[in-house]
């Protein structure tokens, strides 16, 4: 465990210095332009579950863990990749991403070598720490299917 | 003046695509409507033919953007959008041929020559790709709202074998199966959209009775996986899990958990994808599982209790 624990917020910050103000979860928050969806939910308090974006990098978007609903727009985008815009009405927290948000972490599982207590990352784990945050309480895929850590070296998918 | 650049990204498979456009484009240059000061105006514009190297994700927009800058053809996250940051950063404008070949027509005969053609909310007209068991294969250019039934038995023929239809599959590998229940679907946007279909690229692959619809799935799902990008997990990790899911309901081992768990895969990668191609392939899968179910083995019969 490190022994600072310092809050990333996903994405870096922003230079700008016109404000953008939108809603997140009811609350209304304001940031900078230019902010991802992902920070402005950080810094209102709610941690959206990511995988690939870390505030020291640019976002990369594919861990398609941090998917959102906006109010007004159909699908789920990514909030690492999706800048605030004013007026956004924003929900990190539905039926629909609960399920979505499960269903990645699983692939993401079914990939794994599930060597937990024997791995020296056990415990200060942010796979572990999104497959709790994500409430995956199993992985429906079996154990016999391909996985890239096993995978020889030439062979085709 | 500035001098603007385009590329036309044509696909390694198509060699006699590569040779005219490229004669095309030296026809222009020496007539003068390519290059500096196009017929004597201030205006310069030149093409160049980039050729692909076989991967189908280079179709999508930002894949091709990266592949025409010389790197891997990975997705790029949209914001931005290529009008802003496209090739080399700079703001692109970047559409399919078929649209730009539209413009002429348009700048001749004017917006509502165009949009006569069509119905609702699909104007114009579209050079519908017939292939796959059919009679009458190839290109044919017809305005939008003619009937998936029109086009396969009418203009296209029927099979090439000469047995029944069974199955036609529109716009391309991610586009869903329609059975012949659904051939009165006009060629439209929103009513394919409306049928669980999609229109794509214009392509229409007839197979005939001997298909086995539990394969061509499998064979979705086989796709994506050879070719995604391998950006995000829902497509990478979901299309491999995929097959081997299907493969589980071929087998008869665990059906109906098996069949939950594709619907459940794909929504994940229906709404988890970063791009069409992982976005569109429970398209072809859904499609198959619902007008076909009977190629995926027998229903399990549930276990109750009997006098």
């Amino acid at each position: 465990m490190s022994l600072v624990q310092e809050t990333d917020f996903g994405t870096p910050h922003s230079k700008s210095e016109t404000m953008v103000t939108l809603t997140i979860d009811g609350s209304s928050i304001k940031v900078p332009e230019g902010t991802s969806i992902l920070r402005a939910a950080m810094e209102a308090g709610t941690q959206i579950p990511k995988l690939c974006a870390t505030d020291m990098v640019d976002a990369f978007g594919s861990c398609r863990l941090c998917l959102v609903e906006i109010e007004g727009g159909a699908g789920t985008p990514a909030s690492c990749t999706k800048p605030v815009m004013p007026g956004l009405v924003v929900h990190t927290q539905t039926e629909r991403l609960k399920k979505l948000r499960k269903g990645v972490v699983e692939l993401y599982i079914s990939d794994h070598p599930l060597d937990c207590l024997t791995c020296a990352a056990n415990g200060d784990c942010e796979l572990q720490d999104m497959a709790g945050a994500v409430g995956l309480r199993e992985m429906r895929y079996g154990y016999e299917g391909e996985n890239h850590v096993f995978a020889k070296a030439g062979r085709h998918p | 003046m500035a001098l603007l650049k385009g590329y036309i990204y044509i696909r390694s498979e198509y060699p006699h695509a590569v040779a005219a456009v490229n004669a095309a484009i030296a026809a222009a240059r020496a007539g003068g409507t390519l290059g500096t000061c196009i017929a004597g105006s201030r205006h310069s514009f030149d093409l160049e033919v980039r050729v692909g190297a076989g991967a189908y994700v280079c179709g999508e927009e930002t894949s091709l953007l990266e592949s025409l800058e010389g790197r891997r053809g990975l997705v790029r996250a949209k914001p931005p959008l290529p009008a802003h940051r496209g090739l080399f950063g700079k703001p692109t404008v970047i559409n399919n041929a078929l649209s730009f070949a539209a413009i002429p027509f348009i700048l001749a005969n004017g917006a509502k020559a165009y949009a006569d053609f069509g119905m609702a909310r699909s104007r114009g007209t579209m050079p519908i790709q017939l292939a796959g068991n059919v009679k009458y294969g190839g290109l044919f250019e017809t305005a939008f709202g003619v009937t998936l039934g029109e086009l396969v038995d009418d203009i296209g023929g029927g099979t090439l074998t000469g047995r029944p239809v069974r199955a036609v599959q529109v716009g391309g590998p991610l586009g869903a199966y329609f059975p012949r229940a659904l051939f009165n679907t006009p060629f439209d946007y929103e009513a394919f959209a409306a049928r669980d279909g999609l229109i794509g690229h214009g392509g229409v692959v007839v197979f005939d009775d001997s298909v086995d619809m539990a394969k061509q799935a499998r064979f979705a799902m086989e796709f994506c996986a050879i070719e995604s990008c391998g950006k995000c997990t829902p497509c990478r990790i979901g299309s491999t899990r995929g097959i081997e899911t299907i493969d589980k309901i071929r087998r008869g081992e665990r059906v109906s958990e098996s069949l939950a768990l594709i619907e459940d895969l794909c929504d994940t990668m229906k709404f988890g994808s970063l791009c069409a191609l992982g976005g569109f392939t429970p398209y072809p899968v859904l499609s198959a599982l619902k007008h076909f179910r009977e190629d995926f083995g027998p229903v399990p019969r549930s276990f109750e209790a009997t006098e």
